[in-house]
């Protein structure tokens, strides 16, 4: 299983996949940029009161979501980046440009920010691992 | 999927009134609210999907969130169920907004 360091950087990756783009092909930046909270809300359950939970399906880690407190803030975020990524590839769903910087300033910025804290505060004092 | 269970599909469900009680809480909890223009069932193998079409101007975040919160309020209830959610806004997206004849599996739970 990755480790919370390895969700971390492929999390920071794809956000810059969905940097890259964001101004040729939108609708691809929001896959890149979910799949960016995807790995944030990985790197908090890798770890998470000394837990390892690694979720095997997106409905698996939906229920984490929900029924983690510390997580349960971003639902609402992460789940519109989930159901934008998932309208584009499958439903045809538009998304400009204009579009993908509205879910970055909001949902995604909010969702990074809030795991960006956890991981900071549970790593502190803790040993590395997964190398 | 240890500590987990997925809900059971039902051997035939043809309308709402046999959808699941978990379904039913769902659209209870959300049926109020005006953006909300239908809701559907349909299952993934075992995994059960739901879907909740609105109508909503883009940006479409404050529509979007009561019914996310809700979904989240179903799951914090059943610490055992396990469901695929979605929320699509027929303004942008037609592909989940179902005419009168509903495609094979699908279970509407409301419409408006």
């Amino acid at each position: 299983m990755p480790s919370r360091a390895e969700h971390i950087a492929k999390a920071e990756a794809n956000e810059q996949v969905a940097h890259l783009l964001q101004a040729v092909h939108p609708d691809w930046a929001v896959t890149a940029l979910f799949y960016a909270a995807v790995h944030w809300v990985d790197a908090v359950l890798d770890g998470l009161d000394e837990t390892r939970v690694h979720p095997r399906s997106h409905a698996q880690r939906r229920g984490y979501i929900a029924r983690r407190p510390e997580l349960a803030v971003i639902e609402a975020d992460y789940t519109a980046l989930q159901d934008a990524s998932v309208g584009s590839r499958y439903d045809c769903e538009v998304f400009e440009t204009a579009d993908v910087a509205h879910m970055w300033e909001t949902r995604y910025a909010a969702a990074r920010q809030v795991c960006e804290a956890i991981v900071g505060r549970s790593s502190q004092g803790a040993s590395p691992r997964g190398a | 999927m240890a500590g987990r269970i997925r809900v059971r599909q039902p051997a035939s469900v043809s309308n709402v009134a046999e959808a699941p009680a978990f379904a039913k809480r769902f659209v209870r909890s959300i049926q109020g609210l005006p953006q909300v223009r239908q809701v559907t069932l349909e299952y993934a193998g075992n995994l059960p999907q739901i879907c909740t079409v609105i109508e909503a101007p883009w940006p479409d975040d404050a529509s979007r969130d009561p019914i996310y919160h809700a979904e989240g309020d179903l799951l914090r209830a059943d610490p055992s169920l396990e469901i695929d959610f979605r929320v699509v806004n027929r303004s942008r997206n037609r592909t989940r907004n179902y005419g009168t004849e509903l495609p094979d599996g699908i279970i509407l739970l409301f419409r408006r």
